[in-house]
C-alpha cells in the first residue's frame, strides 16, 4: 500500500475532527448560499461577469502599459514605488523602510501577498512587532497557524476554541463565549496597538492605472485605521492587481463583495492616491509616506504562459473555495500553501517560493474532482478546473507524476461492442468484484474513504429499448 | 538592469497588445430613490433618517446626540455649522460617542456614501467614534456604482472612501458583530440645500 500523501493525510485528520469538519463545511456552504442570493438579486450578473473577464483579458494583455501608467501616476501623487522580484525582495524592501524610520510596531491588515513571503516572521526576527488587525487574521496569528480561507482566515475555528484562546492571550473571562463580547475584547486590545503603531501595512484589491490609486475593500475598518493612525502606509500587492480606470473598478466592485460574502458592497471601499495629508498644525518634519511594493514572484511567468495566464485575473473572492467539494471536506490547511482551494492549487506552485508549501506541488492539481463548480461560480470566469487539468497534463508529460494506469481502458471505451460486453459483465459480476475492487482502489489511492459507485441495474440502452 | 526594468521587460515580452478593452457600459436612466437607499442601508445594519433642511441640521444633531451640545464634527460639517472641528489627534478621539461628517454622493443600490478629504481630512474622524452620522445633499443620490464613478472625479492626490453601513465582522463562526473596529452605528441624513464643496 502506498503511503498516503501529505494532502490526503491532513484531509483525513480534518475529517476525523468531526466538530471542526462539520463547522467548516457548514460555514463554507453558508457563504456560498449568501453569494447565490446576492448574485440572483443583482441585475445583469452574467453580463457583468463577461465584462469583468473581458476587462481582465485586455488588462493582462497590456499589463506593461498599465503598470507603467500606474507607477507614474502614483509617484506623481507622492507615493514611493518599489518593485520586488521575489518574496525575499518584499521582506527586504519592507524591512528597509522600517529601519530607515526606526519602526518598532506595525499594525497590519489582511494581505495574502505578504503571507506568501512570510513577511511577519521575517520582521519579527528583526525585532519589529507585527500585529495582525483583521479579527480572523488576529485569531490565526494568536493560534500561530496560517489562514485556512482567503477571505475568512479563521473559518476552521469554533467559538469555543477562540474563547479559550482569548482567555489565554487577551485575558477574557474563560467562560465568555459570546461572539459579540469576544470581538469587543479584541477591539479594545487592538485599539491600543493602532494608537501606538509607527507603520500600517495593507494589501490592495485593485490598483487603478488612470489615477495611480490603490483600492482596499474591507468590512471591519482595520485597514482604514492602519492607514489613518500611523503616519507611514506600506501596501504590498501583486503586479496583476492593476486595472485600467475607475469605470472598470465599478465593474469589479459589483462582483467582489457579492461573490465573497454576499454583500452588495463591503462596508469600506477606500481609494488611496498618495500618502495621507498632514493634519493642520502638524510639523512638516513629521513623515507622511505611502510606499507601494509591487510584487512579481512568479506572476510574470504565469503571464507568459498562455494556458495559465487567465488565473492572474483572480480577484481573491474565495467563491471557488466555498463551492469546492474537496476543499470543504479537506479543509484549507490540507493544501499546505498560503492559497488553498481550486485557485490556490493553480497559483501556489508558481507564486509562492518553491519548497515553502508543506504539500508537494505535484499533488495540488489532483486535489480536485474536476466537477467544475469552481469554474461555474468564478466572477471573472477563470476556467479553474481546466487550469487544474493543464497542470495534471504537464506533470505527466514532464514525468513528475505517473500517467493513469488505465491504458487497457482505451480499447474498451473506443469500441462500442467491447464496451457493451464489458458493461454487461461488469453489472453481472459486480457483487463478486466489489470487495476486491474497493480494497484495490483504497490501497492504490491511499484514500480509504473513496466509494465505488454501484452500477445501475439497467444500462441506458436497455432502458431506451424497454421504454 | 534594475529590478523594475527586469520585471517590466518580462511583462512586456508576455503582452500581446491585441485584446481590446470592452466599450464602456451604458448608464441606465436613474430610477431609484432614497427609499431604495434606505432599504439597502438597513440591510447593511445602518439607518436612513428623515431628511432635514440645512437650517435645521444643528438642532437635529443635538437631538441625536441627546443633549444641548452638538456631537463631534468633522472639518467640513464643522465649517458649515460654524463650530469647531473634532481634534485631529486620534488619542483624543478614542471612545467619542458620536461624530457627524458630510458626504459627497449616496448610492441607492448599495446604501453607500462617498466621503473624501474635503469632507473629512482626518480619516480617523470616520472611524474612532462609536456612532457616525453622515450628512448628504438630498439631491446627491445616484443609482449604482457606475453612475458614481462616472460623476465623481477624484482629486490628483488624496483619499476617498465608500462607506456602506457600520463596521462589522463575522469572523467568529460567522456571527455578525457590529463595531468590529470602527463605529457600531451609522446614520445617514439627507440634507436639503447642503452645498457641495467646490
Amino acid at each position: 500500500m502506498s503511503r498516503p500523501s501529505p494532502f490526503r493525510a491532513r484531509a483525513a485528520e480534518n475529517l476525523a475532527l468531526h466538530e471542526r469538519h462539520r463547522l467548516f463545511d457548514a460555514a463554507a456552504w453558508r457563504a456560498r448560499m449568501k453569494r447565490e442570493h446576492a448574485a440572483a438579486a443583482c441585475e445583469g450578473w452574467e453580463a457583468l461577469r463577461e465584462r469583468a473577464a473581458a476587462i481582465k483579458a485586455h488588462t493582462l494583455d497590456h499589463l506593461d502599459l498599465y503598470l507603467e501608467r500606474f507607477v507614474e501616476r502614483a509617484q506623481a501623487a507622492g507615493a514611493t514605488v518599489h518593485f520586488a522580484e521575489t518574496g525575499q525582495d518584499v521582506n527586504r524592501s519592507v524591512f528597509e523602510i522600517c529601519r530607515r524610520r526606526a519602526v518598532r510596531k506595525i499594525v497590519k491588515s489582511k494581505s495574502m501577498t505578504t503571507e506568501e513571503c512570510g513577511l511577519n516572521a521575517h520582521l519579527e526576527r528583526q525585532g519589529i512587532e507585527v500585529v495582525d488587525t483583521d479579527l480572523g487574521e488576529r485569531i490565526v496569528q494568536l493560534f500561530g497557524e496560517p489562514p485556512s480561507h482567503i477571505v475568512a482566515p479563521a473559518l476552521h475555528r469554533s467559538t469555543r476554541e477562540i474563547a479559550a484562546l482569548f482567555a489565554r492571550t487577551l485575558g477574557s473571562p474563560p467562560d465568555e463565549t459570546d461572539p459579540e463580547r469576544l470581538t469587543a475584547y479584541v477591539r479594545r486590545d487592538l485599539r491600543r496597538h493602532f494608537l501606538a503603531a509607527d507603520l500600517g501595512m495593507t494589501g490592495a484589491n485593485f490598483a487603478v492605472a488612470e489615477t495611480g490609486t490603490l483600492v482596499v475593500v474591507e468590512n471591519e475598518a482595520n485597514s482604514l485605521l492602519s492607514t489613518s493612525l500611523p503616519r507611514i502606509h506600506v501596501a504590498v500587492l501583486g503586479i496583476e492587481k492593476v486595472i485600467p480606470g475607475l469605470a472598470e473598478l465599478g465593474v469589479f466592485l459589483r462582483l467582489l463583495a457579492r461573490s465573497a460574502t454576499g454583500q452588495p458592497m463591503s462596508v469600506y471601499t477606500t481609494h488611496y492616491t498618495g500618502p495621507q495629508a498632514r493634519a493642520g498644525g502638524e510639523a512638516a518634519s513629521e513623515p507622511r509616506e505611502l510606499h507601494v511594493v509591487l510584487v512579481d514572484a512568479g506572476r510574470s511567468a504565469l503571464l507568459a504562459d498562455p494556458e495559465h495566464r487567465r488565473a492572474l485575473a483572480c480577484i481573491r473572492c474565495g467563491a471557488c473555495l466555498n463551492v469546492c467539494p474537496v476543499y470543504r471536506r479537506a479543509g484549507g490547511h490540507a493544501y499546505g500553501w498560503t492559497y488553498s482551494g481550486p485557485i490556490g492549487s493553480v497559483l501556489a506552485p508558481t507564486m509562492e517560493p518553491p519548497g515553502s508549501g508543506t504539500t508537494p506541488p505535484e499533488e495540488l492539481p489532483f486535489a480536485s474532482s474536476l466537477c467544475g463548480a469552481c469554474t461555474e461560480i468564478c466572477p471573472v470566469k477563470i476556467d479553474l478546473h481546466h487550469q487544474l487539468l493543464f497542470w495534471r497534463r504537464r506533470l505527466v508529460e514532464s514525468g513528475r507524476k505517473p500517467g493513469p494506469r488505465i491504458a487497457w481502458l482505451a480499447p474498451v471505451l473506443s469500441s462500442p461492442l467491447l464496451f457493451r460486453v464489458a458493461a454487461v459483465l461488469g453489472r453481472r459480476l459486480w457483487p463478486l468484484f466489489r470487495f476486491a475492487a474497493g480494497a484495490w482502489l483504497a490501497a492504490a489511492d491511499g484514500a480509504p474513504r473513496r466509494h465505488i459507485p454501484v452500477p445501475a441495474a439497467r444500462s441506458f440502452r436497455e432502458w431506451w429499448r424497454q421504454r | 538592469m534594475s529590478t523594475p526594468e527586469r520585471i517590466l521587460q518580462r511583462v512586456r515580452a508576455a503582452c500581446g497588445h491585441s485584446v481590446p478593452l470592452p466599450p464602456p457600459e451604458a448608464l441606465a436612466t436613474p430610477r431609484l430613490g432614497w427609499a431604495d437607499f434606505g432599504r439597502a442601508l438597513a440591510a447593511a445594519a445602518g439607518s436612513l433618517l428623515e431628511p432635514v433642511a440645512l437650517a435645521r441640521v444643528a438642532d437635529r444633531l443635538r437631538e441625536l446626540a441627546g443633549g444641548p451640545t452638538l456631537p463631534a464634527l468633522a472639518d467640513r460639517a464643522a465649517a458649515l455649522l460654524g463650530a469647531a472641528p473634532a481634534p485631529a489627534d486620534p488619542r483624543l478621539l478614542d471612545e467619542t460617542p458620536a461624530l457627524a461628517a458630510t458626504g459627497e454622493w449616496a448610492v441607492a443600490r448599495t446604501g453607500t456614501v462617498l466621503v473624501d478629504d474635503r469632507h473629512a481630512p482626518v480619516r480617523a474622524h470616520l472611524l474612532l467614534p462609536e456612532r457616525l452620522i453622515l450628512l448628504v445633499p438630498s439631491d446627491a443620490l445616484v443609482d449604482d456604482l457606475p453612475d458614481l464613478y462616472a460623476r465623481y472625479r477624484p482629486r490628483p492626490a488624496g483619499y476617498f472612501t465608500l462607506i456602506s453601513g457600520p463596521s462589522k465582522t463575522a469572523d467568529i463562526e460567522q456571527v455578525l458583530v457590529l463595531g468590529a473596529h470602527g463605529p457600531r452605528r451609522l446614520d445617514v441624513i439627507p440634507v436639503v440645500g447642503l452645498p457641495r464643496p467646490v
